[in-house]
């Protein structure tokens, strides 16, 4: 495999992790489900050694505990400059957006997936991201488009093959 | 280096390796999954593991281009995936994807791109549009640039002298490793 490689996939929440929708209890607590196989998908990213972190522009628990079970680390939340967000993150970890990947879903997500060396979106995302990205995934958001795209990536980078030996041997 | 020059030998390149030449509809290895750009290009042919040798009259400085896969796409055009540019003083380019217009020797090379400098700084980038006749090239997205020395970022740059002199501009900020001010 040529080419330089993604080092982190950034991740929209809402949308891209969890489908559109937000459930509400009666309390006013937020309800969000997340999908199995992207959670598995994340893991595959990380074994490989590329990075996942997730900016969103809501606040939720629901994912901090997600992203803990998943042990990500890097977890922006109530960033209402993605963009802006993207570029504190990058510098924090000391990368260049260009050695990213961002999948986000609507138009908030456009101007940081612009600085980004590959952006994807769910098959659900809006019509105006969907004609802007590089990459539409099959699946909608949070039915599996993590996944696909987690694999999309390994594949890219030539370490999918690696990545599937504990399992297929 | 005329782009006439490189069309031959890339030509060259293709018989050498025994590569032959395919019509389908897309080869991009990413489209199995996934629906991209390339769906909408024409193609008129393509070709995998390219190795491109070019030899710069009255220089040093030679360039082999490697390429996972290249697409012809019109008389003037080549799209080139997973692709690297090595050059002989120890330069080299690494892209994701690059679009090469050979009557305007312009390379758009889109990420993630790493550009090496022979003087050992390393550059990446999301994009990069390396005009080849001007000895220029530009990016208008943030750049980061590390050396031994340190990390230089800026919000854009541009690359002149054969990638051997680097201006980055807007928001520029370094974090040096150690003080490069003393002796």
């Amino acid at each position: 495999m040529t080419g330089a490689a993604i080092k982190y996939l950034i991740l929209d929440a809402d949308g891209v992790l969890t489908d559109s929708r937000i459930t509400y209890t009666d309390e006013g607590v937020e309800i969000k489900s997340f999908n199995v196989k992207d959670g598995h998908g994340i893991k595959l990213l990380m074994r490989a050694g590329i990075g996942v972190a997730v900016i969103t522009g809501r606040y939720s628990k629901a994912l901090e505990h997600r992203a803990h079970d998943l042990q990500i680390e890097h977890v922006v939340q109530g960033a209402k400059d993605k963009k802006a967000a993207l570029l504190d993150f990058a510098e924090e970890i000391g990368l260049a957006p260009g050695e990213m990947a961002y999948m986000g879903d609507d138009v908030v997500d456009l101007p940081a997936m612009a600085l980004c060396a590959l952006s994807i979106a769910p098959s659900d995302a809006v019509d105006m991201v969907k004609e802007r990205v590089d990459i539409v995934t099959k699946l909608p958001g949070g039915h599996g488009a993590v996944r696909e795209a987690a694999e999309i990536l390994l594949k890219r980078s030539g370490l999918f093959d690696a990545a599937m030996e504990r399992y297929v041997g | 280096m005329s782009a006439k020059l490189l069309g031959i030998l890339f030509v060259i390149s293709l018989v050498t390796a025994g590569i032959y030449f395919l019509n389908r509809d897309d080869t991009s290895p990413g489209t199995q999954s996934g629906q991209e750009e390339d769906e909408e290009l024409q193609v008129l042919r393509t070709a995998e593991n390219v190795v491109m040798h070019e030899k710069r009259p009255g220089s040093d400085k030679d360039l082999v281009i490697r390429a996972d896969a290249v697409t012809q796409t019109s008389d003037s055009s080549l799209v080139m995936n997973g692709f690297t540019i090595d050059r002989t003083d120890g330069m080299k380019v690494t892209g994701g994807r690059a679009e090469y217009d050979t009557s305007a020797s312009r390379l758009n090379i889109i990420g993630p791109v790493t550009i090496l400098t022979s003087d050992g700084w390393e550059a990446s980038l999301t994009d990069v549009v390396w005009d080849r006749k001007a000895d220029h090239a530009v990016t208008r997205k943030p750049v980061t640039v590390r050396g031994d020395q340190g990390t230089i970022r800026g919000d854009q740059a541009e690359f002149f002298d054969d990638f051997s002199r680097i201006q980055l501009a807007g928001n520029v900020r370094a974090k040096i490793t150690q003080n490069i001010f003393i002796d």
